[in-house]
């Protein structure tokens, strides 16, 4: 506690320099002329001398500030540094310098104890008359300023790295770099009671210190007060409404090192322009943070998971490309199939589905999954991709923090904040299959408030294709016909996808450390073309509205989100008979809170809690009770000790309880060693779970009829005709059995049920979690500055899979006999006739022909089945040749071993034929990429997926080997006026990325942005 | 005999500026602003805390300039010295109970800043002290021990007539501590 009033947050001698600008004008004036202007002395001997002084007088601030300075002007610790004062006697200073110090001790303990012996010492060292003035003057000055900043008994910073923040900056600036702001103040001092009376702003550019380039979205605070703000791509900034006064503004970002600006002077009613010039970080990765993992910032290289993250420039370059799906093809460990215009499945290691749902994907905390199965619909986010601060993903299971679902990995979505996106941006994007695409977002700040408001639409020709005959499939490709075929068409008109949003977030800071939001949106999408494992569905018209509320602050995060998805048109099966809809109105209230503290610097944890309330309905088109309620809890809890440097282990455990699924308990326990700076090794072992959606739990609908080798609907009708002439002969008497082969009340001859009994995909209440148990090895190193890399091996065991529908797996629905059907006396009959019904039907419809409310009916259903053992290795590498060039590339292997795959179901084959990851043993992206900041900048990615089998519910067959090649150049034309052009499998290498999915075609897109004030 | 040669004659700090004009600016500018700059402490507060810390650290230059210069201010050089001198406050020369714990605060800080402690300054604001004029002592304190450490440190030689003080403190007085012609005897 200071003697006196001082602000908030600054330390030593910036709080009373702040207090009396105009003294602090004149101090900050003689410390550069003592030690930082061009003298016979460098900068960093001098330093070392004032912190000898201060050290002798026992001033802990004065003593690390200059040793910090020191250590950056001569890349020596300060704890050396320190250590070198103490005995005035640096190994790496000459002994004149070494000298010089001790006469400047002598000055400490007062000016009669310089004697004439330590002169001579120094000048028969070397040392000039100036050099040994100058000395003994610092040494009196530093009794001083450390007499200055004791005998107010000024606050030290909380961690004793802020030195070396503080340290580096001002090492670079000098003192005199904040003098002419404070000659100002020396003016303002005339009468200090106007001091405080008004406000105003300060605004300027954030260069790095090297390349003078415009640094993006760095953050820039005053601190002390609540205001901060991001720079723009130009490296604009400004802080609005500040009271006037004398400020430090604190710079933090990814690009540059973290470095504070003392003496920012801010005059009622006018704005202070200042441009800052940080150092840039010169090591590329090496201050990315990363929230995921931890559920807290932390540096991404130690992080007790794999993740891959993509913030910044590059996201606004990947924006190019329109579609978030593609914006994650091709990074580290990413697995991303397109299926239709806007709809992807986003894995990572291994089991892909085609409407993945083992990646938990969040928006800003919000689990934005449809529901009913589960699965991302990705052209329904309310935000464009230019409106992202960060795309993370998390690799491997992570359960621990995350409870259900993140099962391989989580993708961390997070929107840009009102203040980092200050400003106007209007962005217009058109391309083939006439894309068009326009989004708006301005966002600014009213006192204490900033307030965000996004608005856009896109829209394109779906690449998914009218599936009704044979040729329009054999032309997409061979092999789709005859399973894939529908019953209902795709028109032109159902192609038009679209999707509409906006959003408003409002936040409040109340004060430095807290601030509260409010965040609506509202998205309307359509005509997108899902492919699930019951066939192709189509969906018209839904809508998502969102809300969310949260506080957060250092320790404290609290969050309340509502989502909400409805459909305005029918959604339909298009392989089902006509009519088959799906209506979807569901919603969903999740609650999170979560405390994350530093006990010490080597102890950390987080600890949180989560409910999440669901009501799932279908206005009964999908579920014969609906809505179906869930309640969900989970808690869990993280600790993070530095057990023994460098050695640390992160534990963490979460507990879940529900009524859709049994109680789950899952541990994660990782052992990060760092060796140092450019190696560091991790293993990590945990265990994650899927929960059943939905559907496969409760949902009863129609399914697809059985077809015959021609691929026309079997005609049961005749069947039972030619049943009843062979019981009749084998009984000697006149037989009109009818044992529910088809459905006599429709008349209807499209309709399969008129001539086939009916065929049902039905839901399984018994389900059992998935669960994945595995263990990683990771390891991310750099060699010089240029080049880095990252390897990660794991090892997983996978069991209780959700099955896809499969038929006779559902102990509820027996295999059809004819037995139940024939009336007593001709039952002795029913082999010969279960094997006339049976010789009509495909192995497949064999399988799935049961009793289902006492009739025959074609039944599939979910089961958890198998137990297989997976394992891969992603290596990484990446070389920046020059700050301009940079190649990189990615190489993952994949492999699995169904160790136990069956079913109840004695037609049905097991192993691979039940289960397969649907994931490519070998893919490889390679990339180069050139660019100029704010000028232009081109990539150029290749990227190979070798040949895999695909199984997904109905959709069975080969994904051939594919290589495409993308393109994606922006140019400046003006600093607010950036066109870009994406083209995504340049050479028109049509393929398809997952089996009964699109052919997929090259894609061009021109985009414009426009960035204003 | 100063430990290195100065281009101007004048005992004291005087030859130290005008000799070493680059740092003699802006600790000249300090001087100024801190010593006659708008304040609630007036100048002869001001040169009594001044003169504290020149005592305590023994510099005799500076002692006698500023003791000569509160003079002019509070009365005679010989009141000042006995209101210096009375540190536990007990005279009558110590009715002003606030000068009285700022001379307190002054003295410790001019020994060190951690010998200056939360009770001085509680005793100092209960006597009415703002936190400006805290602040203050505390840096004229902090100039002070400078000036006294630069002057001892350089060894400068000290006026060999002690009317010498009474023509710096006329200065002080009229022009304050601004630079002003080389070498015509000013601080």
């Amino acid at each position: 506690m200071a003697h006196i009033d001082l602000p908030d947050g600054a330390y030593g001698i910036r709080g009373p320099m702040m207090v009396r600008p105009d003294t602090a004008a004149a101090l900050n004036e003689l410390a550069s002329v003592l030690l930082h202007d061009a003298h016979s002395l460098t900068a960093g001997e001098r330093e070392f001398i004032a912190t000898a002084v201060s050290r002798a007088n026992n001033c802990t601030y004065c003593s690390n500030i200059h040793a910090a300075i020191t250590a950056a002007h001569t890349s020596i610790p300060r704890t050396s540094i320190l250590a070198d004062a103490d005995r005035s006697e640096a190994a790496w200073a000459s002994p004149k310098v070494n000298a010089l110090a001790r006469l400047a001790c002598a000055v400490r303990d007062g000016g009669k104890s310089v004697s004439q012996n330590l002169i001579d010492d120094a000048a028969s060292l070397g040392a000039t008359e100036l050099e040994i003035h100058d000395s003994i003057l610092i040494g009196a000055a530093f009794c001083m300023f450390n007499r200055y900043v004791d005998g107010l008994d000024t606050p030290t910073p909380p961690d004793a790295e802020l030195y070396d923040d503080m340290g580096a900056t001002r090492a670079q600036q000098g003192y005199r770099a904040i003098l002419w702001k404070t000659v100002i103040a020396v003016f303002m001092c005339i009468a200090p009671s106007v001091l405080f009376a008004g406000t105003g702003s300060i605004s300027g550019r954030v260069l790095t210190s090297d390349t003078k380039e415009p640094a993006f979205g760095v953050r820039v605070s005053a601190v002390g007060t609540k205001s901060h703000a991001f720079t723009k791509r130009d490296g604009s900034f400004s802080l609005g409404r500040i009271e006037a006064g004398t400020y430090s503004l604190k710079v933090t970002g990814v690009e540059v090192r973290d470095s504070v600006f003392d003496g920012v002077v801010v005059e009622d009613g006018k704005d202070t322009r200042i441009d800052l010039v940080p150092d840039r970080e010169t090591i590329t990765g090496r201050e990315v943070v990363v929230y995921g993992v931890s559920r807290r910032p932390q540096k991404i290289t130690e992080t007790p998971a794999a993740v891959t993250v993509v913030t910044g420039e590059k996201l606004q370059r990947l924006s190019r490309a329109n579609q978030l799906g593609r914006a994650l093809e091709g990074l580290n460990g990413v697995d991303v199939v397109q299926n239709g215009a806007t709809d992807f499945n986003v894995n990572t290691r291994g089991f892909n589905n085609s409407t993945n749902r083992r990646l938990l994907v969040l928006v800003d905390g919000r689990d934005v999954a449809l529901q009913q199965i589960g699965a991302v619909e990705w052209n329904s986010f309310a935000s464009p991709l230019q409106d992202l601060e960060s795309i993370e993903l998390v690799r491997g299971p992570a359960a621990a923090l995350y409870g259900a679902n993140a099962f391989n990995g989580v993708l961390n979505i997070r929107t840009l904040s009102p203040r980092e996106a200050q400003g106007t941006k209007i962005s217009l994007l058109g391309g083939d299959y006439k894309t068009m695409r326009a989004d708006v977002r301005h966002a600014g700040t009213i006192g204490d408030f900033a307030y965000k408001i996004t608005m856009g639409r896109s829209q394109s020709y779906n690449l998914a294709q009218n599936r009704m005959d044979s040729a329009s499939m054999v032309a997409e490709y061979t092999s789709l016909w005859p399973a894939a075929r529908e019953l209902n068409p795709l028109s032109s008109e159902n192609r038009e996808t679209f999707a509409t949003y906006g959003t408003l977030r409002m936040d409040y800071d109340i004060n430095e450390e807290q601030t509260v939001l409010a965040e609506f949106g509202y998205s309307q999408f359509g005509n997108e073309v899902m492919l699930a494992g019951a066939g192709r569905i189509h969906v018209p018209r839904s809508e998502k509205p969102f809300a969310r509320l949260a506080y957060n602050d250092h320790n404290l995060h609290i969050q309340g989100a509502f989502n909400q998805r409805s459909t305005l048109d029918t959604m339909r099966v298009l392989a089902a008979p006509p009519g088959t809809i799906i209506l979807d109105d569901s919603y969903d209230l999740n609650l999170d809170a979560q405390y994350v503290d530093t006990i010490s610097p080597g102890l950390s944890y987080v600890v949180g809690g989560q409910y999440q309330y669901l009501s799932v309905a279908s206005s009964r088109t999908v579920f014969p009770n609906e809505p179906i309620l869930a309640r969900i809890g989970g808690i869990y809890g993280q600790i993070e000790a530095k057990i023994a440097d460098p050695l640390t282990l992160v534990a963490s455990v979460r507990y879940d309880n529900a009524n859709i699924y049994p109680q789950q308990l899952s541990p994660r326990v990782a052992l990060l060693y760092k060796a140092n700076e450019d190696h560091s090794f991790r293993v990590t072992a945990g265990r994650s779970f899927q929960r059943a959606n939905f559907s496969e739990l409760f949902r009863l609908y129609a399914f697809r009829p059985a077809f015959d080798a021609s691929g026309r609907p079997i005609n049961f009708r005749g069947l039972q005709q030619r049943i009843n002439d062979t019981l009749s002969a084998l009984s000697g008497s006149a037989q009109r059995v009818f044992m529910g082969l088809y459905d006599t009340t429709v008349t209807n001859q499209r309709d399969p049920r008129g001539i086939q009994p009916g065929a049902y995909g039905v839901g399984n209440p018994g389900l059992n979690v998935e669960q994945n148990v595995g263990i990683e090895f990771g390891y991310s190193g750099r060699l010089g500055s240029s080049f880095t890399f990252s390897v990660d091996a794991y090892y997983n065991r996978l069991t209780n899979f959700i099955s896809g529908f499969l038929p006779g797996v559902n102990s509820s629905y027996a295999i059809w006999s004819s037995a139940q059907a024939l009336p007593a006396e001709l039952r002795q009959y029913s082999g010969i006739v279960d094997s006339m019904v049976y010789a009509q039907l495909s192995p497949q419809d064999r399988a799935r022909f049961s009793t289902y409310m006492n009739n025959p009916a074609f039944v599939v259903s979910n089961t958890n089945l198998g137990l297989v053992e997976q394992y891969g290795v992603e290596l990484s590498a990446t070389y920046a040749v020059s700050r301009q060039l940079e190649f990189s590339a990615n190489y993952a292997f994949y492999a699995a071993n169904l160790l136990d795959a069956k079913t109840p179901n004695p037609f049905l084959k097991s192993g691979r034929d039940l289960l397969s990851p649907n994931t490519s043993p070998h893919r490889f992206n390679i990339s180069g990429s050139y660019s100029v900041p704010m000028e232009w900048d081109v990539a150029m990615t290749l990227r190979y997926v070798e040949g895999f089998e695909w199984l997904a519910g109905d959709f069975r067959g080969d994904v051939p080997s594919y290589a495409v090649v993308n393109l994606n150049a922006g140019y400046y034309v003006t600093n607010d006026l950036r066109i870009g052009l994406a083209i995504n499998n340049l050479l028109d290498r049509r393929h398809y990325e997952i089996y009964g999915g699109s052919n997929i075609p090259r894609l061009t897109y021109l985009s414009a942005t426009y960035s204003f004030d | 005999m100063p430990h290195v040669e100065l281009t101007s004659p004048l005992p004291g700090i005087t030859g130290l500026l005008n000799t070493f004009t680059e740092p003699a600016a802006p600790i000249r500018d300090l001087t100024q602003v801190i010593m006659r700059g708008e304040n609630t402490l007036s100048f002869g507060e001001r040169e009594l805390i001044a003169s504290a810390v020149c005592v305590g650290n023994s510099c005799e230059f500076c002692s006698n300039a500023h003791i000569a210069a509160a003079a002019r201010y509070v009365g005679s050089a010989q009141q000042v010295r006995e209101l210096l001198d009375d540190q536990a406050g007990s005279s009558s020369v110590s009715s002003d109970l606030k000068l009285h714990h700022l001379l307190s605060i002054s003295r410790s800080v001019g020994q060190s800043g951690k010998n200056a402690t939360p009770e001085m300054f509680a005793a100092a604001r209960m006597a009415g002290a703002t936190d400006q004029e805290l602040h203050d002592t505390v840096l004229i304190a902090a100039l002070f021990s400078l000036y006294n450490r630069y002057v001892d440190g350089m060894a400068t030689d000290v006026p060999a007539d002690a009317s010498y003080y009474e023509t710096l403190a006329d200065r002080l007085t009229t022009a304050g501590y601004v630079a002003k012609g080389a070498s015509n005897g000013t601080h």
